[in-house]
């Protein structure tokens, strides 16, 4: 069973639906959603977040046209078997999306930006 | 004319036991804490599920002892009914399995409306990944097997198979709640979640059988006398009875499980 997790923080200013974009596709990046997997309706998945349907819609749509999931209508949205991961420009974007999850849920649990500036220097350089 | 005498006996006993079991059960009944056991589980799991427990129970505004107090309360006024009056008891139980419906649909609409969503897990989810398949079978037998007694008590039969349908359905409904995660921490919130769903969904639906079950033997015993069909639907809602309460025990013995945290050996 995959662990693959989504917050989403109304207090952000990073609009719902972009928020779910950048982590569904982090956690496709980092294969903790592995190609194959079947993600949730977007009407269950809009209950769980507590926000619109057309918010989830609108973020399925945005990660199916750049080719990280697929729609098969009746048959459910999973991940792509190939996830664009070899452009230099979207792995660029994945790692962006990536950090902005992490520092969003950090964010989320109360940590100043200067805290998780530092910090996240601290590992990248070590 | 004394078997009618002893039934209505057993009628009026049997409202009590049930009044007085959930009134004096009605907080325990309503917490979440009562569901998953962490007394088995080592630290940190077990602080991080004792945390998660807490936060949920804030979210779901629990305990809220009403819908249990409301059923405890009609029963004993059926039993002082039957104590006092020439009232027929069937007919109360029927009432009284209207108001347990209702008091699971009042429960059901409580929770779907509780707290404020903030997380997911990327999972499918519904009936089948709650509940296995072959529960939901038995349970629609059931629950209508009191109409094969429409010619025993008929305005009855309708009022408890009506009654054991709409808890069913109420247990359907429970399948496909939405998660309640409030994000700070997922993996603990969402197993807390799965298994809540689980047990919850489970009591509703084993609960289904038992009015129907109740009503069956209750109307092979005064019917005047027996046809194939009300045998069969005696035996459907016994055995049914019987392997969803079997199978609801092991369910509730089961600890908080591996993904909670490693056990203790």
């Amino acid at each position: 069973m995959h662990d693959g997790f989504v917050t989403v923080d109304s207090a952000l200013e990073t609009p719902p639906y972009q928020q779910i974009v950048q982590q569904v596709r982090a956690l496709i990046e980092r294969r903790d959603l592995p190609p194959g997997t079947v993600l949730p309706t977007v009407r269950q998945l809009a209950g769980d977040l507590g926000v619109a349907p057309n918010t989830v819609a609108r973020a399925y749509a945005e990660l199916a046209e750049v080719g990280w999931i697929v729609s098969e209508g009746r048959r459910g949205t999973r991940v792509a078997e190939r996830v664009p991961s070899t452009d230099t420009r979207v792995r660029g974007r994945a790692l962006r999306d990536a950090v902005a999850a992490l520092v969003n849920s950090l964010r989320h649990r109360g940590y100043s930006p200067l805290e998780i500036g530092e910090e996240l220097r601290r590992h990248a350089t070590s | 004319m004394e078997l009618a005498i002893g039934l209505r006996w057993f009628m009026g006993a049997s409202f009590v036991v049930v009044g007085l079991g959930l009134l004096i059960g009605r907080n325990h009944l309503a917490s979440d804490g009562v569901h998953i056991r962490t007394a088995d589980l080592e630290e940190p799991a077990a602080g991080r599920l004792k945390r998660a427990i807490a936060r949920r129970e804030l979210m779901e505004v629990l305990p809220s002892a009403t819908p249990a107090s409301v059923v405890g309360v009609c029963a004993l006024v059926a039993a002082a009914l039957v104590a006092f009056t020439r009232l027929d008891p069937i007919v109360l139980y029927a009432g009284l399995c209207t108001v347990l419906a209702m008091a699971f649909s009042h429960a059901y609409l409580r929770l779907r409306n509780a707290g404020t969503r903030r997380a997911a897990a990327l999972r499918v989810r519904n009936r089948a990944t709650v509940l296995p398949p072959w529960l939901w079978i038995a349970v629609a037998l059931c629950v209508v097997t009191p109409l094969a007694f429409f010619d025993v008590a008929p305005l009855a039969a309708i009022f408890v198979s009506a009654a054991a349908v709409t808890i069913a359905v109420v247990g359907d409904r429970v399948t496909r709640l939405p998660a309640l995660m409030s994000g700070e921490d997922p993996p603990i919130e969402d197993y807390l979640d799965r298994r809540l769903r689980t047990l919850r969904a489970a009591n509703v639906v084993t609960t289904a059988p038992a009015p129907a079950y109740l009503f069956v033997c209750w109307a092979i015993v005064s019917a005047p006398d027996f046809t194939g069909l009300h045998l069969t639907a005696f035996g459907v809602a016994m055995v049914t009875e019987l392997i969803v309460t079997a199978w609801f025990l092991k369910l509730q013995v089961a600890g908080a499980g591996p993904e909670a945290g490693r056990k203790r050996t």
